[in-house]
C-alpha cells in the first residue's frame, strides 16, 4: 500500500532564532554596523588625507589672490610692524602700559584706515549709485545723533538706545544724557579746530564764533540754571577755548573759573539726577572727569606755549622799538623835506606825531619806556628843528620850486586822480603814481625805491584820500633820505642839479624812433643825449633786465616795472606807455618768464609803437 | 547687553586710564559707524538711495536718517553685530601682538 500523500512542500530547514532576538533589531544593528564601518573608512580616508596634507603644507594655502588671503597678509603685516614698534619701545625701556597703549592706537588706527579704504573702494564715485552710497555713508558717519548713539552704546551698553538714536526718536534718557555730556562733549571739544578767532566743528559742520578776548562775561547762576545741556556744553567749550586761545587777565580768569564751576556743578547735578544706576553714575562721571582732565592738560600745554610766545613778543617789541626809532628819524627827515612847502612846519609836527604814534604802538616793556620817550623826544626835536631849518633854508627856492611843481602837476592831473586797480598794494599805488611824473626816470633805482616807499607809507598812514592831494605826490617825489638838497628835489627846477625837462614832446631823435622820434629838450635848449635805448640796455645797467618783479605781479605789472625803469620812459605819453607795457606783457605771456630777462624783450617793447 | 566695565576688560582696556578709554571709545565709535554706514549703503536699493538723497537735500540729515531707520528696521541688529565684530577684531589683534611680545626670543643656535 502507498504511503499517505501530502500537498505540503517538503520542509526546508529553517534557521532557528533565539526566541529573545527580534529580527528588526538585528537589521538595525546590521545597518548601524555598516554605518560605523563606512564612517571608519571615511575617517581613515580623512586621516590619510590630513596626514598627506600635513606633510605638504602648501596644500593648505588658499588662493593667494583671494580677498581673505589678502586681508590675512595685510593684517599679518600690520601686526608685524606694530610688533616691531612695540619691541622698539620695550627695548627703550617703556613700561607695559605704554606699549599697550601704542599697540592699541596702532591697531585701531589701522582698522579705521581699512574701513575708510573699504568705503572708498566700494562707493565708486563714477557711478550714480556710488555717489549716492557715498552720500549716505557720509551722512550716517557725521550724523551727530547717530554718532552720540554709537558712543553711548559703547560706553553704557544701551544698544537699544543707540538704535532709536538713529532716528532721534527716543534716545534713552540716561544713555543720551551721559552720552551727550561725556562722549559728545569730548568729541565736540576734540573736533573743534581753531581758525583765527573762530572754531570749526567738524562733527557739526559749522563755525562757532568764540568772540574776542574780553567778550566772555562771567555767567550768572540764574542763566546757568536756564541753559539746556547743549547750551551748557557750548559755553563750557567756549570758556575753555577762550582760556586756551588768549591771555586772560586775573579778573577774567576769576570770572572764567566761576562760570566753569557753575557749569560743571550743574552738569554733575544733572547727571546725578539722570544716571539711574550706581555703575552708570560711576562710569559716566569717570568719563567726564577724564574728558576734563584731557582738556586741562591741553590748556596747560597751550598756556605754557603762550607764555613762551609772550617772552618772544617782548623781544620783538624791543626790536620794534629800535625800528620805530629809525622810523622816527626817517620821519624827522620827512618833516625836514616837507619844510620846503609853506606848511612844512606843520607837516614836520605831524611827522613827529606819527613817529610818536608808531613808537607808541610798538609795544615794549617798562624798561624800554624811557628809551622810547627819549627817542620820541629826539625825533620830535629833530623833526621840528629840521622842518624849521628846511623852511628857512628853502626860503630862497620855495617860491620857484612850488610854482614849478604846481605847474607840473596841473599839466598832469591824472597823476593824482588816476584810478588804480583793485587789490593794488600801497607800494603799487605809489609806483603807479610816481612813475607818471615827468623826470621820474632820472632817479636811480634806490632813489625811486625810497620815494615809492615814502609814498606808500604815507598812504598807509594817512588814508586813501591822501594820494589825491598834490602834496602827497610832491612830498614823496621830493623825498630824499639823504641830506637836504633842495636843488635835487624837483626836476623842473632851474636850480636842479639833475637834468630837468620841460613838457616837450619827443620829436625827431634818431635814438628815440619808437617814441615818436623826440629829443629830450632841456629848458636851456640842449639835448639830453644819453637817454637812448642803447644807454638803457648797456651792460652797466643789468638791473634793468634782471630786476625781479614782485610775487603775484600780473604780466602787465611786470611790464610796467621793467619798462618804467628805463631812462626816457617818462617822455612817452600815458597811452604810449600803456601800449608798450601791453606789448611787453603779451610777449611775456606768449614766450614765458625767461623772456623778460632778455634785452631784446625790453628793447622790442620799449620801441613798440602802435 | 552691557558694554560697561566688562567691555573694556574684554578689549584689553581694563587698566587703561579714563582718558585713554574716552579716546578709544571715540575711535571705536567712528569705526563702527563707518562700517555700519557702509553696510547700510549696500543694502539699500537704488530707489531708496535716491529717496534718501532727496530727503537730505530738501529736509536735512535728521529726516533722511529717519527714513533709513524706517526702511531698514534691522539697524539695531546690524549695529550690535558690528560692535561685536569690532570688539573681537580689535581685542584679538591687540592680544596677539602683546602675546608675541611676551614670548622669549627664539633660540637661534644651531
Amino acid at each position: 500500500m502507498p504511503g499517505p500523500e501530502t500537498d505540503s512542500p517538503p520542509e526546508q530547514p529553517t534557521q532557528q532564532l533565539h526566541p529573545a532576538v527580534d529580527v528588526s533589531e538585528l537589521e538595525s544593528a546590521r545597518a548601524q554596523l555598516g554605518r560605523e564601518r563606512t564612517h571608519a573608512a571615511h575617517t581613515r580616508k580623512d586621516n590619510e588625507g590630513i596626514t598627506k596634507l600635513e606633510n605638504d603644507p602648501t596644500k593648505f594655502d588658499e588662493d593667494p589672490d583671494s580677498t581673505t588671503a589678502r586681508e590675512r597678509r595685510y593684517w599679518a603685516k600690520v601686526r608685524g610692524t606694530t610688533q616691531e614698534g612695540a619691541e622698539k619701545l620695550k627695548a627703550e625701556g617703556a613700561d607695559t602700559e605704554h606699549i599697550q597703549t601704542f599697540v592699541r592706537e596702532r591697531i585701531i588706527d589701522e582698522l579705521l584706515q581699512r574701513a575708510q579704504a573699504e568705503i572708498e573702494a566700494k562707493n565708486n564715485p563714477d557711478t550714480l549709485r556710488g555717489k549716492l552710497q557715498a552720500k549716505l555713508v557720509n551722512a550716517v558717519r557725521t550724523h551727530r545723533k547717530t554718532r552720540i548713539a554709537v558712543g553711548v552704546a559703547l560706553s553704557l551698553g544701551a544698544v537699544a538706545a543707540a538704535s532709536t538714536g538713529l532716528g532721534g526718536v527716543a534716545i534713552a534718557a540716561v544713555a543720551a544724557r551721559s552720552g551727550l555730556s561725556a562722549i559728545g562733549g569730548y568729541i565736540a571739544a576734540k573736533d573743534l579746530q581753531e581758525v583765527g578767532g573762530n572754531k570749526f566743528s567738524h562733527s557739526e559742520g559749522k563755525w562757532w564764533n568764540f568772540g574776542h578776548k574780553g567778550e566772555l562775561a562771567p555767567l550768572q547762576q540764574e542763566k546757568v540754571d536756564q541753559m539746556n545741556a547743549d547750551e551748557r556744553l557750548e559755553h563750557l567749550t567756549r570758556i575753555l577755548a577762550a582760556k586756551a586761545r588768549t591771555t586772560r587777565s586775573d579778573k577774567q580768569s576769576e570770572g572764567d573759573q566761576k562760570s566753569l564751576d557753575m557749569l560743571l556743578a550743574k552738569e554733575r547735578a544733572d547727571i546725578d539726577k539722570r544716571l539711574e544706576t550706581q555703575q552708570e553714575k560711576h562710569f559716566g562721571a569717570n568719563l567726564i572727569h577724564g574728558t576734563l582732565r584731557v582738556l586741562d592738560e591741553r590748556l596747560t600745554q597751550q598756556l605754557a606755549a603762550e607764555r613762551k610766545q609772550l617772552i618772544e613778543d617782548k623781544k620783538i617789541a624791543a626790536r620794534r622799538t629800535a625800528i620805530a626809532t629809525g622810523v622816527a628819524a626817517a620821519l624827522g627827515t620827512y618833516g625836514m623835506v616837507a619844510g620846503i612847502t609853506q606848511d612844512g612846519l606843520i607837516l614836520g609836527r605831524h611827522a613827529a606825531g606819527a613817529a610818536h604814534h608808531i613808537i607808541g604802538h610798538s609795544g615794549g616793556g617798562p624798561s624800554s619806556t624811557e628809551h622810547i620817550a627819549q627817542s620820541v623826544s629826539a625825533a620830535e626835536h629833530t623833526a621840528l628843528k629840521d622842518a624849521a631849518h628846511a623852511v628857512h633854508a628853502a626860503e630862497a627856492h620855495a617860491g620857484h620850486v612850488a610854482a614849478t611843481h604846481a605847474a607840473s602837476l596841473e599839466h598832469y592831473p591824472e597823476i593824482i586822480t588816476d584810478h588804480v586797480d583793485k587789490g593794488d598794494t600801497p607800494v603799487r599805488v605809489a609806483m603807479k603814481h610816481l612813475s607818471r611824473i615827468q623826470g621820474w626816470s632820472h632817479f636811480n633805482a634806490d632813489q625811486q625805491h625810497e620815494k615809492i616807499m615814502h609814498f606808500a607809507n604815507q598812504l598807509t598812514r594817512q588814508g586813501e584820500h591822501w594820494r589825491y592831494t598834490k602834496e602827497a605826490i610832491k612830498g614823496s617825489f621830493n623825498f630824499d633820505h639823504g641830506a637836504v638838497q633842495p636843488d635835487h628835489m624837483m626836476p623842473g627846477s632851474a636850480h636842479s642839479a639833475l637834468p630837468s625837462y620841460d613838457h616837450v614832446a619827443p620829436s625827431g631823435s634818431e635814438h628815440m624812433a619808437t617814441s615818436g622820434g623826440g629829443e629830450h629838450v632841456l629848458p636851456n635848449g640842449g639835448v639830453q643825449a644819453p637817454e637812448t635805448h642803447e644807454f638803457a640796455l648797456a651792460p652797466d645797467s643789468p638791473e634793468i633786465v634782471t630786476q625781479p618783479a614782485h610775487f603775484g605781479d600780473t604780466a602787465l605789472g611786470v611790464a610796467k616795472q621793467h619798462l618804467g625803469r628805463l631812462p626816457g620812459w617818462s617822455v612817452f605819453s600815458p597811452d604810449e606807455q600803456h601800449d608798450k607795457a601791453l606789448h611787453f606783457a603779451n610777449q611775456l605771456r606768449k614766450s614765458g618768464d625767461h623772456w623778460r630777462y632778455t634785452k631784446e624783450a625790453i628793447q622790442a617793447s620799449f620801441n613798440f609803437k602802435r | 547687553m552691557q558694554f560697561d566695565e566688562q567691555f573694556f576688560q574684554d578689549i584689553g582696556l581694563g587698566s587703561a586710564s579714563d582718558e585713554e578709554r574716552a579716546e578709544m571709545v571715540n575711535k571705536l565709535a567712528e569705526l563702527i559707524q563707518s562700517r555700519v554706514a557702509l553696510k547700510l549703503s549696500e543694502v539699500l536699493n537704488d530707489e531708496q538711495l535716491q529717496h534718501f538723497d532727496k530727503l537730505i537735500e530738501s529736509e536735512g540729515d535728521d529726516a533722511a536718517m529717519a527714513y533709513v531707520e524706517q526702511t531698514y528696521p534691522g539697524y539695531p541688529e546690524l549695529l550690535q553685530g558690528e560692535i561685536e565684530a569690532v570688539k573681537r577684531e580689535f581685542a584679538g589683534d591687540v592680544q596677539q601682538v602683546m602675546d608675541e611680545l611676551k614670548q622669549p626670543p627664539a633660540d637661534t643656535t644651531d
